[in-house]
């Protein structure tokens, strides 16, 4: 992993697997693929997907104060809900899950006679 | 013939032989000529071969515990996790399973059985309360990868156990000493697991001296004998008791069943029904629902039922275990519980919020009229 080069999410690169074809190639196969290339679709999502989570998320973990980075696409965004609405933006210190939530359902004892 | 995974805890109080017993049920049953593997669980936790396994669990709870918290699980009920040792042996029984006719695990102390089968429930507990859409926003924010993934897989693992732990193949044999200040103890981990819906299928008085046996004190050591299992007999609400007589130096001498029973007889399918009545019943009549919970001993004595969300909490010295409620039960009250012959009875009531006629009701009045 440390070795990796990052890349946006619309790169598509160059290190394809020499075996395989150009997707949306010329060779023969059905016509379908040639206008519509689902492998080529599933892997750009991926990609996607990948590189939202290195290039956005992971740093953002790293931000206390979404003030402070404004290069941040989470900061900003945090930074203009909190503008807008007056709400207090999460951060990684104070994320979602430990917000205060409501306790969990307590359980209603049921009393027991002794039919005996 | 297969015995459909028989699953055959062996537990025992210290120095009682259950060790001796486990191997000695295993010998009879192969020399009956089943498949059995044996399985120590005793305590010593032994890496597991995949290893990735075991320290998913324990990163896992780390993780949830302290990136995600325990919401909304009440966080004292996390101090009473399982260590990973109980998870490996769950593991490593249930892929014997899979292998084999009969697995014969021996579970070492009885706190240890208790442990074993509380952990299934309790971890399926934990889990179904800790996995909600929070976390798996968490996980979306946070990049945290894996978590949600790895909660989800254990989930499924432990639903698995859960499954071993109340089939009806499976069951635990208890070992005693001989000595009547170890009822009690014996007593209270088989109430327990018949409350946790573990089938306790016979307790061992093990290692009552013989008949001229030596030692100056031996009669008084088999009337001791004959109180236990006679005490045992009585506050067992049904559960056979019989008595062994190994030695700690001769394993093989361990008798595995009840005189002129066979080992297989008590290992099959066959012999499952007569056993164990333990499955919940429901029924109705014009005052609404009845549940029976089967319970056995101190369990039917001291056993609380209770409600959370749309599950039945039958609940014994600090120890919760966690049934779905049938969903005709869902949207009733309780009324009140009462306890009977075979365990726990509740009432059950359609909730007038959600049901207001009562139709059987008005067909009395109607008549009446």
């Amino acid at each position: 992993m440390s070795g990796d080069v990052e890349h946006p999410w619309w790169y598509s690169g160059d290190e394809g697997e020499p075996d395989e074809e150009p997707s949306g190639g010329t060779s023969g196969e059905a016509a379908g693929s040639a206008s519509l290339d689902w492998q080529g679709l599933l892997s750009g999502a991926v990609r996607m997907v990948d590189w939202a989570a290195s290039a956005v998320v992971e740093p953002h973990g790293e931000h206390t104060d979404p003030a402070d980075h404004p290069e941040c696409l989470v900061c900003r965004t945090l930074t203009l809900v909190q503008d807008r609405t007056g709400m207090t933006a999460p951060t990684p210190q104070a994320p979602v899950a430990r917000e205060p939530v409501p306790p969990a359902v307590p359980i209603r004892w049921i009393p027991i006679e002794d039919e005996d | 013939m297969r015995t459909s995974g028989r699953v055959v805890l062996v537990a025992g109080q210290g120095g009682a032989g259950a060790t001796s017993l486990a191997r000695s049920t295993a010998d009879a049953v192969r020399a009956e000529g089943f498949t059995v593997l044996e399985v120590d669980a005793s305590g010593a936790t032994v890496a597991h071969p995949d290893a990735s396994v075991v320290s998913l669990t324990g990163a896992t709870f780390g993780r949830l515990w302290q990136e995600a918290g325990a919401d909304p699980v009440v966080p004292e009920a996390w101090s009473g996790l399982p260590d990973v040792g109980l998870v490996d042996a769950w593991i490593r029984i249930t892929q014997a399973r899979q292998q084999s006719d009969v697995v014969v695990v021996d579970a070492g102390s009885l706190a240890r059985v208790r442990d074993l089968c509380v952990l299934p429930g309790t971890l399926a507990h934990l889990l179904d309360a800790a996995m909600t859409p929070r976390m798996a926003m968490w996980r979306s924010v946070s990049g945290a990868g894996g978590l949600f993934e790895s909660l989800s897989d254990l989930r499924m693992g432990v639903r698995g156990w859960l499954d071993v732990l109340q089939h009806d193949a499976t069951s635990v044999r208890l070992v005693a000493r001989p000595v009547r200040d170890c009822v009690d103890e014996v007593l209270g981990s088989s109430a327990l697991l018949s409350m946790l819906g573990v089938d306790v299928d016979g307790i061992v008085v093990n290692r009552v001296p013989r008949k001229g046996a030596r030692g100056t004190d031996g009669h008084a050591a088999r009337a001791e004998g004959r109180a236990t299992v006679a005490a045992l007999t009585e506050g067992s609400d049904g559960v056979p008791v019989w008595r062994a007589t190994s030695r700690p130096d001769a394993r093989p001498s361990v008798r595995p069943v009840p005189k002129g029973s066979s080992p297989v007889a008590l290992l099959t399918d066959a012999a499952v029904p007569a056993t164990r009545a333990r499955s919940m019943g429901l029924s109705a009549d014009d005052d609404g629902y009845r549940l029976a919970i089967p319970l056995r001993g101190e369990a039917r004595r001291r056993a609380r039922v209770g409600v959370q969300d749309d599950r039945l909490v039958v609940s014994l010295d600090g120890v919760h275990a966690w049934h779905e409620l049938p969903s005709l039960l869902r949207r009733c009250e309780p009324l009140g519980a009462a306890r009977t012959a075979t365990g726990v009875t509740i009432r059950w009531s359609p909730d007038a919020g959600v049901w207001p006629h009562r139709p059987a009701a008005e067909r009395v009045v109607g008549e009446e009229g």
